[in-house]
C-alpha cells in the first residue's frame, strides 16, 4: 500500500516535470499568425545578418556568417537611404587563417574626443572565442587594430561597448564542442554568464544564467539589459561605478530572446526572437529541418524597466526565417536572421 | 500481469487526456503582446458590443446589452465620421415587457428596392426570439415581426441570404445552468447550423458542432463560414441550390474564434477572438474575475479558402476587454467586446489581399 502510494507520488512528480518542459518547448504551439508594422522587402536574400547595429545616419552594421564550424565571415553595411548593401574592406588584415569565422555579435564605440569609431566583433575560430577591433576609417573600410581573447572566453554570444576596448560580453555556453552545447541547452544547465572586459582582462559579474544571449545597456549608461534565452526572459542588471552588476528586475517574454538593440532617443528596446523552442533549439544540430519561425518584439521602458511589450513582426518562417536581431532607424525595422535573409519593413506606426 | 498491464494503460490514456484537456484550456497561457495597426481608442467604455456590421454611409451598428437584464438591451450606431455613438429608436415596438432582452448576434439584408432590414437573435427568459426592423434614417428601427420556432433556441448569430432566410448557429444544447455549464467544460459537439426559409426552420448541420459561434457568407454567396469556438476552429461549407450546406474545409485557428464580417470587395474575413479559453470559461461560470484579452484576426481568402492569417489587433484585456467582433471599414477597425468596451483603431497599413474572386 505505501509502496504503490510512493509509486503513484513519484509518476505524478515526473509527470508534472514532463509538462513542464513540454511547455518550455512550446510543444503544443499550432499556428503563428503574421504580424507586420508596414510594407516589408529584402535588403539581402542571403547569407546571414546574426547581428544587426544602427550606427547613424542610416547605416545599419551587419555580421554576417554565423555558422557552427564555420571558418570565415563578413562585415556588411546597409545604407537605409538608398538601399545598397555592401561588404566592408578590411585594411591591414592579418591574414590570419579562421579571422573572422562564424562572426556573431558586434558593437561599436564612438570615442568623444577624437570621433572615431571602433566596432568590436566576437569570432569562433575553432581554437578559442576572439573579440577583433577595428577602427571604421571610410563608409567602407574597417582597419584592424587588436584582438583581445580571455581565458574566460568561452562559447560567447554579443557583447556591448562602455568605453574604448571595455564591454560586458554573454558567455552562452561553457563548452566549446555542438555536442556538449547541445546538452546544457536541452537539459537547461545554467552555465553562462556576463563578463567585463576592463581593457586588459576579463571578469566574471553575473553568473548561473541560461544561456544569455543579447546585451545591451540603457542610454544613460546605468542599466545592462541581458536577454536568457534559455528561460525566455529579459534580465535588468543596474551597473556601479565599479562596473559590477547587480539583478534588478526580470520579465517573463515567452519566447526565446536574441539580440537586444536600444534605441538612443527613446531608449526603447527592440529584441528579435522565436516563438517556438522546439525547433530553434534544433538549430544546432539539425536534426529534423524545421522551418524557423522569426520575431520582433518591442519593449516600451521607463525609468529603464519595462511598462510595455508590442509585438512588431511576426512570420511563420515562410517568409523570413529564423530572425536574430533588430534595429528601427529612420522610420523602418530592419530585421537580421541567423543564416537567411536580412528583411526591411516600414514602420507605418509607432505607438507613444 | 493483466492488472499491471491495466494499470500502465489506464495512466497513459489519463495522462493523455490531461495534456490534451489542459491544452485546450490554455491552461499556462498568460501572455499577450500589444498589437495596434494605428492609434486606438475607446468610442464606448461599457454596455458592450458583442455583434457588429457595416451599414453603409460610414455607420456602424452594434448590438449592446447582452450582459444587462430584462429588456435592457439596445441598437447602437457608431458614426465612423465622429465618433459618436447614439441608440437607435425602436418605432412600433411590441407591448413586451421582456422585448429586446440580451441581444445577441445581428444580420441584414438589402433587398432589390434598396430597403435594408435588420434580425437580431434576442433571449428573453422564456425562449429565443429574431426580431425584425427595418432600417429608417435618423437612426430609427421600425419594428417588423418577431419570428420564433420551437427548434430555434440557444441561438448566437445568424446570416441573412433573404428576405426573412437565414442561416443559425444554434451554439450549445442545454439552455440552463449547471447542464450548459457541463455541457463546455466537458467539450461536447452538440452544436447545430439551422437554416430558416421565411416559414420554418431546418437544421442543415443537425449536430456535432462544438460551439458553432459567428456564422457568415462569402460575397459570392457560395461558402458559409462559421467559427467553431469550441474546437477553436473555422470551418467552410459549400452552399447548394437549396440551401443545403456540406463540409468544404476545416482550418485550426488556435484560438477561440469568435463572430466574423466579411469584406464585400475583398472577401477577407476579420473575426473578433479570445486567446485564453481557461478566462473565457471563468467569465462563463462567473469564477474568478479574470481578466479577458483580445485579439483581431483578418483571414485573407483565396477562393473562398484561407490563404493566410494576420494579427491586426491584441490587448491584454485593459484597453478591450473580451473582443466578440471586428470589421474594417476605410481605413479604420470597428472592435466589439460582450460587455464593455468598443474600439476603434486607425490602420496605418494594411497588406494587400490576394486579387481573385
Amino acid at each position: 500500500m505505501f509502496a504503490s502510494s510512493l509509486w503513484l507520488a513519484l509518476l505524478g512528480t515526473g509527470f508534472y516535470y514532463f509538462l513542464e518542459y513540454r511547455d518550455w518547448l512550446d510543444w503544443n504551439v499550432k499556428v503563428i499568425y503574421k504580424v507586420q508594422p508596414g510594407p516589408c522587402r529584402y535588403a539581402l536574400e542571403g547569407g546571414g545578418s546574426e547581428d544587426v547595429i544602427h550606427i547613424g545616419g542610416g547605416i545599419i552594421l551587419i555580421s554576417s556568417g554565423f555558422e557552427f564550424g564555420a571558418k570565415t565571415g563578413k562585415i556588411k553595411s546597409l545604407n537605409l537611404n538608398t538601399s545598397e548593401v555592401v561588404t566592408l574592406n578590411i585594411r591591414n588584415d592579418p591574414n590570419r587563417e579562421e579571422f573572422l569565422a562564424g562572426i556573431h555579435g558586434i558593437t561599436y564605440w564612438r570615442d568623444p574626443n577624437s570621433g572615431k569609431m571602433y566596432l568590436y566583433t566576437l569570432t569562433h575560430p575553432s581554437k578559442e572565442d576572439r573579440v577583433e577591433v577595428f577602427e571604421m576609417t571610410s563608409p567602407t573600410e574597417l582597419t584592424y587594430i587588436r584582438t583581445i581573447s580571455d581565458p574566460l572566453f568561452t562559447f560567447m554570444n554579443n557583447l556591448v561597448a562602455v568605453g574604448k576596448d571595455k564591454f560586458y560580453i554573454t558567455k552562452f555556453w561553457q563548452s566549446r564542442d555542438t555536442y556538449m552545447e547541445y546538452a546544457e541547452m536541452m537539459l537547461r544547465m545554467k552555465t553562462g554568464g556576463v563578463l567585463y572586459y576592463d581593457g586588459k582582462k576579463a571578469r566574471q559579474v553575473v553568473g548561473d544564467l541560461e544561456m544569455p544571449n543579447g546585451i545591451n545597456i540603457s542610454p544613460d549608461g546605468k542599466t545592462v539589459y541581458v536577454a536568457e534565452f534559455n528561460t525566455k526572459k529579459l534580465l535588468g542588471y543596474s551597473r556601479d561605478n565599479t562596473n559590477n552588476l547587480h539583478k534588478s528586475w526580470e520579465v517573463y517574454a515567452n519566447t526565446m530572446l536574441d539580440n537586444i538593440d536600444v534605441d538612443s532617443s527613446t531608449g526603447d528596446l527592440y529584441i528579435a526572437s522565436h516563438p517556438i523552442a522546439y525547433k530553434i533549439t534544433d538549430s544546432v544540430l539539425n536534426f529534423f529541418g524545421f522551418a524557423f519561425p522569426s520575431q520582433v518584439l518591442r519593449f516600451k521602458m521607463r525609468d529603464n524597466m519595462v511598462s510595455e511589450i508590442e509585438e512588431m513582426y511576426s512570420d511563420d518562417g515562410s517568409e523570413l526565417v529564423a530572425s536574430t536581431a533588430a534595429t528601427y532607424a529612420n522610420g523602418k525595422l530592419v530585421i537580421g536572421t541567423v543564416r537567411d535573409q536580412l528583411m526591411v519593413c516600414d514602420v507605418n506606426y509607432l505607438s507613444e | 500481469m493483466w492488472g499491471c498491464i491495466f494499470a500502465v494503460a489506464s495512466v497513459g490514456v489519463l495522462s493523455m487526456f490531461i495534456i490534451q484537456y489542459r491544452d485546450w484550456i490554455d491552461w499556462n497561457k498568460k501572455f499577450i503582446y500589444r498589437v495596434a495597426p494605428g492609434p486606438c481608442k475607446q468610442v464606448l467604455t461599457e454596455g458592450g458590443s458583442e455583434d457588429i456590421t457595416y451599414i453603409g454611409n460610414d455607420i456602424v451598428i452594434i448590438s449592446s446589452g447582452i450582459g444587462e437584464g430584462e429588456g435592457e438591451g439596445v441598437i447602437k450606431a457608431l458614426d465612423l465620421n465622429t465618433s459618436q455613438v447614439v441608440n437607435m429608436t425602436i418605432r412600433g415596438a411590441p407591448d413586451r415587457k421582456d422585448f429586446m432582452t440580451k441581444p445577441h448576434g445581428i444580420s441584414t439584408w438589402k433587398d432589390e428596392r434598396g430597403e435594408m432590414y435588420l434580425y437580431v437573435i434576442t433571449h428573453p427568459l422564456s425562449e429565443d426570439r429574431i426580431e425584425v426592423f427595418k432600417l429608417k434614417e435618423n437612426n430609427i428601427l421600425k419594428y417588423k415581426r418577431t419570428i420564433t420556432d420551437p427548434l430555434m433556441v440557444n441561438m448566437n448569430d445568424l446570416v441573412a441570404v433573404g428576405r426573412d432566410k437565414f442561416y443559425i448557429t444554434r451554439f450549445i444544447h442545454y439552455r440552463d445552468k449547471p447542464l450548459n455549464m457541463l455541457e463546455i467544460v466537458t467539450q461536447r459537439a452538440w452544436g447545430a447550423l439551422l437554416y430558416f426559409d421565411g416559414k420554418k426552420e431546418r437544421p442543415v448541420v443537425p449536430t456535432g458542432l462544438s460551439i458553432p459561434n459567428g456564422i457568415n457568407i462569402s460575397p459570392d454567396q457560395k461558402m458559409i463560414y462559421v467559427s467553431e469556438f469550441g474546437t477553436k476552429k473555422l470551418l467552410g461549407y459549400h452552399r447548394s441550390e437549396d440551401n443545403l450546406l456540406t463540409k468544404a474545409w476545416s482550418y485550426d485557428v488556435d484560438t477561440m474564434v469568435d463572430n466574423i464580417e466579411v469584406d464585400p470587395d475583398t472577401g477577407d474575413l476579420w473575426i473578433g477572438c479570445h486567446p485564453i479559453a481557461l478566462r473565457v470559461l471563468d467569465w462563463m461560470m462567473s469564477g474568478f474575475g479574470l481578466t479577458l484579452p483580445s485579439q483581431v484576426l483578418r483571414f485573407k481568402m483565396e477562393d473562398n479558402m484561407v490563404s493566410s492569417v494576420e494579427e491586426i489587433y491584441a490587448d491584454d484585456g485593459s484597453e478591450l476587454y473580451g473582443s466578440t467582433a471586428a470589421t474594417y471599414i476605410k481605413g479604420k477597425l470597428v472592435i466589439g467586446s460582450i460587455t464593455a468596451e468598443t474600439v476603434v483603431c486607425e490602420v496605418n497599413y494594411l497588406s494587400p489581399s490576394p486579387t481573385s474572386n
